[in-house]
Parts: structure tokens; C-alpha cells; sequence
């Protein structure tokens, strides 16, 4: 069954209007319950729609025939939106900070029409969210080979450039991935230079992501802003970085709560912690106080009180937080741009 | 031609179908089509009393594979993990009979919520761990279509067991073992422990230990409503009832030594509805007993105990309800954000709750100031008497404090060891018990809920082994015992 599935998710998510008929008998969807068959057949046409013309076009059957010939009317019987194998939306919904639109809200209630009433349906819409999740904890698998052959540090090192991030060396510039996350091989030749700057603000990291950047001893600034999938769990697992990191930043995580900030106490050697603009904290001046209060040593950049807009935000130079186009890969997953 | 008219005309009539029942021309109207179908079996059968429609809709279903008795943590746990578990969807059928749906004196929600590693029994330790994991990627195991994600409010704040200069040696040997379990605890001397936490007084403080990661505590209440959505998607029926009687058939049979042993086996179980005297008698093949502080009780009412004492016969469920008062204060002045759950060396324990300087904590009192367990009335001089004065001997800030609520729950307390009973009962064969965890219920019931499913399907422990959890070893007199109880 699940290979059925497979083969259809992919049908569904890459050619863009198929005839129903001629999938069901190229066999590629044999195994396909009747329920998605059944949903199968549904799907007109468009394109071919206008090369036969059936019938003379009737003034009052046409604005439905418009609508039957329209492709976006016929979006929303469609298991999954056709941009889906971005990756974007997969952990887009998990992280539920995305506001519904209209159409998308009548969409998904069709689809709950549709898996209340057929059992094919549900199991299918199970199988997609296991999916979404799957592909994280994927992402997330730790470079154990890279590991074993380089050292923990260009592990961590390609592990961050992989997820689109960037990495500084000591004394070295900032490293960087380009768009499709390709970088240069001359990564691999610090094997000697410890990391001391990981900037991987929106990527997918999660708890398990993390094994990958722990063991590196001397990293002194680390910045998580904005990654959608660094909850408290994580931060209850930073105190192994607690030797060394001095700056950390946590803005604009959208599933950090004031009491994941609050086993940051083990963190004694840091100088800065960025925590403006945490939507799962729910009295961001209240907490950025008593954070203040644990981490006496410590600045602690927060809400902006005299709201005198970006300027207060912390700018460093050699980091190139600001200087990277803010329409990356993984798409910008908190909603501030 | 012909394929696109059908094309057409099949998807417009059935789209147009759809959405009619979807606004529920058909199926809405389902209650005023059987009054109107009742009327007319009246009228066309006068003097007969029409019970052919009788609704039963409130009642649980006659046949049931599995009858979980208690609809807690621990019982919704075990029927996840039968439905996860189970070979084909949709194999098994489960019925939860849970007593009360406002679980207003379930230990589930009346609990502190703590989640530690630190138990001086290996098997604790792995439970603890199975289900931190459970907790962590609880969005993955709970997760139901359509439903919004689960928020379970953990605070990764760990655990702070302080121990006098008796308990010292048992505190290291407890935490080489949870190391070698996996958990991450490091140990702490007194000066230690007075530059990380300088509210503390550690007069009378030999050596600490501190949970770094997987220990904390978190929302119960939200970890039920997640486990009850998801088990409901999967299929498995709720009811609320109570158990008030066994069905069950015995079976002589001679042992080894020649002995005559009776085995006895569930085939009903009656469910009593609330406020009413109607039963329904259920078949069902196994019977799991997660009934928490009445589970004992409920092992009674399957003869388990009644026979002569010293047999296996006569060996009764040791579990009872215990009363444990918790108590929230509120004090200015205390410890900051990053207060531990700590432990004193007296047994009295606290953590944070909120932001706001609110702390919650109790103490279990000994065997001798033992409170009875009839209700959950809170006894506030013992708080005055028994809790306060050393909760101020160790954190001085302590000394100005108001109590603001205060509220009593049940332990299922095990009086033999303080540890769960998992598994099957040796003479009736079909009663499964996953219950008596005196007070760390809430804490393991993800991992008992797959080790009972496990056994269940399978005949045997796979993930945990935990043999020495069986109901035998209470016959066989062989304690296990678990020394941090809180």
C-alpha cells in the first residue's frame, strides 16, 4: 500500500494536469484504493478541453464551463498544491505560524470533507504528514562519515553549509553556501582550524540536527535565528557549548518559550543573547527581565521598548546576517521578512 | 467523446452529491427520520412496546477485543500503543471505560507533572528515558490530521536530589547507573551547588545531584488531551462507566508438585452507566487493569486475592489510594528562573510555576502520619507543620511565604515495593495490570503503555524488558525496590 501512495504523491505533486483516464490504465496507479480513483476521474482537463470543443459555447453554461477550464478552480481536489515538493510548506504547517488564507481554508475543509467520508482519503492525509516529518528528521541525520574522517568540526562545518547556512573559521572569512546549497570542497581543508562563528538563522535544524554542532568545543557565536524548528528542547541541550559561546541568538524562533530561555543558566560565559521577537514567549519584557536577573554577565537584547524600529538590532559587520537576500531556499518560515 | 461526457457528467454529479450531503440534506435529518420510522412501527404494531429502536447509543458495544478500565495517562498510553502496534489498522478492537470524563480525582491531572531519570532501578530509568523521547517528538506520535500541534509546556529545568551524608554513597552508585543508562547527571558538592544555586542552604548537604537534560516538568493535562484526539482517530471507543462485575469461568489443573491450581479467565465485564442502574455486559478477550489508585479494588472484584493467604491464590493486588497534598505558594523574594525541581534531603520538593515568584511543592508524609484517603479535603496544617519548616531550613527566602491554593491527589501506592506492576496475572490469564507506579505514573506512561501492548501482542518485552515488574514477584516475595520515591 504505501508504495501505491508513494507513486501517487509524486503523480500528483509533479505533472501538472493529468488525463485521469490514461493514468488509471498505464498502470501506474493500479494499486491506488477506489477512493483516490474515484478522485481521480474528477479532474478535467483543461488543455484538452479546448482542442476538442464538445459543444458550441452556451451564454448560460459559460461561465461554469469557465470555471470547469480553469485550472486553479480545480485546485482544491488536489491531494497536495502543486508547489508542494518544495519543501516549503512541509514544515510551514508543522510549525503553525502561517495564517490561513481564504482559499487555502476552503480547500482544507474540502479535504476534511473528503477524508471524513473516505477512509483512502484519511490514510493518505496521514501518510503526507508523515512525510512532511520524515523529511526533517532526514535533513537532520548527523555526518557521521564526514565525522570519522574530518573531525567534528568540518562535520558541523558542512552540516550548517548543507542547510544553507554560513560558517566562519578561525581567523578565516565567512564561508557560505550558494542557493542550491552547493559549496567548495576547500572546506574539507581546515581540518586543523576550529569553527568559531555559526550563523543558521532559517535553517531546518532540529533536536537531532543539533548532535551535529555540540561537539565543537571552541564556537563562540552561534546564531539560530529564525529556524522554525529549534524549540526548547534544544536549548535545554546548549549547556554542552557552555565553555565556550559567547553570543547567541535566538530572534524570531517561532516554538521558543520562556521556558526553554530559562535553562539557559547553564550558558555562564555568555556575553550577548538576542531574544527579541519570540511569538511563544508570553511576556517577552517580564522574561527578558528575569533572564537578565539569571544571566548577570550577560546582555540581553529583547523586546524594543522605545520601539525605535531596526536600528536597536545588533549589527555586526562580519556577520553576514543582514547582507544575504532574505528569500533563501527554505523560504523565510516565521513570516517576517 | 463518449469518455469525456462521462468524464463530465460523473464528476459534476458527484461533486454536486457531495457537497448536498456535506450540507447534510440526508444524513442531518437522521434523528427526525427515526422518530417518524418509530411512529410508524406504533402505528402499525399498537399493542406491541416499540424497543426494536431503542437507543443505545450511550451504552459501550457489546463485543470488544481489549476493555482498558481506567482512562488516564496510563490506560489511553496502552491503546495507543495496541493500535500502533497492532498488525493490520483496524485489528484490534479497544473500549476505554473511564469512570469519570472530568477526571476530577484522576492522578493524572492532579499531578506535579515531573519527569526525571533519576530512580535507583535501571528499569525506571529506561522507562523515564523512553518517554522523555516520547515527549520530545510528541507532534510525531500524537500527531492527527488536521488537529493543531500539541503544546506540553515541558520545562527543561531538571532535577536537584540533595543528599545527606547517609544517602551519599547510595545517591553516587544511583547516578553511575543512570549514566550507564544514558541519562546526563552530574554530581555536585555543596560549593558547587552554592555558586550555581545561591538561594540554596546547603547545611546538611553532603552531595547533589542535577538532571542537564530530559528532566523537568510539563502540562499533564495536555499530554491526555493529546493521547485521548489521537486515540480517538485511531479508532478506539470511549465510554463512561464503571466496572462493577466479572464474568469468569475456572479451570482446574494440577502443577508440577501436583497442586491444584484454579484458572480463571474474564469472558464479561459488566459497565455499570453513571446515575443509572442499566449495565451493558461487554466479551471481551483481555481485560487491562490501568485503574491507577483503585486498581486494586478492581483486581478484587476478578477474585484476584481470595483465596487462602501464602498461596498464589491469596496474593492481593498490593495497590491503594494514598492521599498527597501540593500545595502553591507564592514568595517575593525566591529563587529565579532558574529553579530546579529540587529535593531535599527530608523529602520535601518544589519547583517553579510561572513567572511570577509561584512555587509548588509537598512532601509525602510517612507511613505513621499516613492522611485518609476517603476524600481529597487538603490538610493545611500540615503544610504549616511538616513542609514549611523545612522547605525555610533550606531555601532561607522561604521563611515569608503565603500559600495560595493548595489541592490533594491520589497515589496508586504500591505498599510492597513502590513500584509498577506490569503485565499478566498468573491465574487470570486475561487481566493485564499496568498500574501501582506510586506516584511516577504519569512519567512512564508512555513506555508501560508499549511494554502491557507489547506483551499483549507479542507475549513478550521488547523494547524494555521489565520481568521484574511481574505480578509474581509479590508471591514470590522478591521486592524491587525503588528507593527515590517523591
Amino acid at each position: 500500500m504505501r508504495e501505491s501512495v508513494r507513486d501517487g504523491t509524486r503523480w500528483w505533486g509533479e505533472r501538472p494536469a493529468p488525463s485521469g483516464y490514461e493514468a488509471q490504465q498505464d498502470g501506474g496507479t493500479q494499486g491506488v484504493q477506489a477512493g483516490f480513483e474515484l478522485t481521480v476521474i474528477l479532474l478535467p482537463q483543461p488543455s484538452k478541453c479546448r482542442e476538442h470543443r464538445l459543444a458550441p459555447p452556451h451564454p448560460a453554461r459559460d461561465s461554469e464551463r469557465r470555471i470547469l477550464q480553469e485550472p486553479g478552480s480545480w485546485e482544491f481536489l488536489r491531494l497536495i498544491p502543486p508547489k508542494w515538493n518544495g519543501g516549503k510548506r512541509g514544515f510551514r504547517d508543522l510549525s503553525g505560524v502561517v495564517t490561513p488564507e481564504g482559499n487555502r481554508r476552503k480547500r482544507r475543509t474540502l479535504l476534511q470533507f473528503l477524508s471524513d467520508h473516505f477512509c483512502d482519503m484519511e490514510f493518505l492525509r496521514e501518510n503526507v504528514l508523515q512525510k512532511q516529518m520524515q523529511k526533517v528528521s532526514l535533513e537532520n541525520r548527523s555526518f557521521t562519515i564526514i565525522q570519522d574522517k574530518y573531525g567534528r568540526d568540518i562535520a558541523g562545518a558542512c552540516f550548517i553549509l548543507q542547510h544553507g547556512g554560513s560558517v566562519k573559521f578561525r581567523d578565516r572569512e565567512w564561508i557560505r553556501s550558494d542557493e542550491y546549497r552547493r559549496f567548495s570542497a576547500e572546506v574539507l581543508k581546515f581540518q586543523a582550524v576550529p569553527v568559531e562563528a555559526i550563523d543558521a538563522s532559517g535553517c531546518a535544524i532540529n533536536y537531532h540536527g543539533l548532535d551535529n554542532l555540540l561537539p565543537l568545543k571552541k564556537l563562540q557565536c552561534l546564531s539560530l535565528q529564525r529556524c522554525p524548528h529549534v524549540d526548547d528542547w534544544c536549548l535545554s541541550r546548549l549547556y554542552l557549548l557552555a565553555d565556550s559561546l559567547q553570543e547567541l541568538s535566538l530572534a524570531g524562533c517561532p516554538q521558543i518559550s520562556e521556558r526553554g530561555l530559562a535553562c539557559l543558566h547553564h550558558l555562564s560565559n555568555l556575553r550577548r543573547l538576542d531574544i527579541s521577537d519570540l511569538p511563544g514567549v508570553e511576556y517577552p519584557g517580564l522574561t527578558q527581565i528575569l533572564v537578565e536577573e539569571m544571566l548577570p554577565n550577560c546582555e540581553v537584547v529583547g523586546t524594543d521598548w522605545t520601539q525605535e524600529g531596526p536600528e536597536e538590532q545588533p549589527q555586526d559587520p562580519a556577520s553576514p546576517i543582514h547582507a544575504k537576500p532574505a528569500a533563501r531556499d527554505l523560504g523565510d518560515p516565521c513570516g517576517v521578512s | 467523446m463518449l469518455r469525456r461526457v462521462l468524464q463530465l457528467g460523473l464528476g459534476r454529479s458527484l461533486l454536486i452529491r457531495g457537497l448536498e450531503t456535506r450540507s447534510g440534506n440526508s444524513i442531518l435529518d437522521w434523528d427526525g427520520k427515526v422518530s417518524e420510522f418509530k411512529k410508524k412501527i406504533q402505528s402499525i404494531m399498537p399493542g406491541e412496546p416499540s424497543n426494536l429502536m431503542c437507543d443505545t447509543k450511550h451504552l459501550p458495544p457489546e463485543h470488544s477485543d481489549v476493555v482498558i478500565v481506567g482512562g488516564g495517562v496510563v490506560g489511553l498510553s496502552v491503546a495507543f500503543w495496541l493500535k500502533k502496534l497492532e498488525k493490520r489498522q483496524g485489528a484490534i478492537r479497544v473500549l476505554v471505560v473511564e469512570r469519570d470524563h472530568t477526571y476530577s480525582k484522576a492522578s493524572t491531572g492532579l499531578s506535579v507533572g515531573g519527569i526525571r531519570q533519576q530512580f535507583s532501578l535501571p528499569q525506571n530509568v529506561q522507562l523515564s528515558l523512553f518517554s522523555v523521547d516520547f515527549l520530545r517528538n510528541i507532534n510525531e506520535y500524537l500527531a492527527v490530521v488536521d488537529g493543531p500541534p500539541l503544546d506540553l509546556q515541558f520545562n527543561p529545568l531538571g532535577y536537584l536530589l540533595l543528599a545527606s551524608e547517609k544517602g551519599a554513597a547510595v545517591l553516587e552508585t544511583n547516578v553511575k547507573m543512570q549514566r550507564q543508562e544514558g541519562a546526563k547527571i552530574s554530581l555536585m558538592s555543596p560549593e558547587q551547588l552554592q555558586k550555581k544555586f545561591p538561594w540554596i542552604n546547603t547545611e546538611g548537604v553532603a552531595l547533589a545531584s542535577y538532571g542537564l537534560e530530559n528532566e523537568g516538568w510539563f502540562d499533564p493535562w495536555s499530554l491526555l488531551q493529546g493521547l485521548r484526539r489521537k486515540v480517538q482517530s485511531m479508532g478506539v471507543l470511549f465510554c463512561e462507566g464503571e466496572v462493577t462485575r466479572f464474568i469468569t469461568s475456572s479451570n482446574s489443573m494440577r502443577n508440577s508438585d501436583g497442586e491444584e491450581v484454579n484458572l480463571k479467565r474474564i469472558h464479561e465485564v459488566h459497565v455499570k452507566m453513571d446515575n443509572s442502574l442499566e449495565y451493558q455486559p461487554v466479551e471481551c478477550a483481555i481485560v487491562v487493569n490501568a485503574a491507577g489508585a483503585w486498581s486494586g479494588q478492581l483486581a478484587e472484584l476478578a477474585g484476584i486475592g481470595k483465596g487462602p493467604p501464602g498461596t498464589l491464590e491469596g496474593t492481593k493486588l498490593p495497590v491503594e489510594p494514598r492521599k498527597r497534598f501540593v500545595y502553591l505558594w507564592h514568595c517575593p523574594q525566591g529563587p529565579g528562573l532558574e529553579t530546579p525541581l529540587v529535593t531535599d534531603t527530608s523529602g520535601v520538593y518544589f519547583r517553579r510555576e510561572g513567572l511570577s515568584n509561584n512555587y509548588v511543592g509537598g512532601r509525602s508524609p510517612t507511613e505513621e502520619e499516613e492522611p485518609d484517603p476517603a476524600d481529597l479535603e487538603v490538610d493545611h496544617d500540615f503544610f504549616q507543620n511538616k513542609v514549611w519548616p523545612h522547605l525555610a531550613q533550606r531555601v532561607p527566602a522561604f521563611e515569608a511565604l503565603k500559600v495560595h491554593s493548595a489541592w490533594a491527589g491520589y497515589y496508586d501506592y504500591n505498599t510492597f515495593d513502590q513500584n509498577g506492576v506490569v503485565g499478566p496475572h498468573p491465574l487470570v490469564v486475561n487481566m493485564y495490570f499496568a498500574s501501582g507506579f506510586s506516584g511516577h505514573g504519569l512519567q512512564h506512561a508512555p513506555g508501560v503503555g508499549r511494554a502491557v501492548a507489547e506483551v499483549l501482542l507479542g507475549g513478550c518485552f521488547q523494547t524494555i524488558d521489565m520481568t521484574p515488574f511481574l505480578f509474581s514477584r509479590f508471591y514470590l516475595e522478591e521486592k524491587v525496590l525503588e528507593q527515590n520515591i517523591i
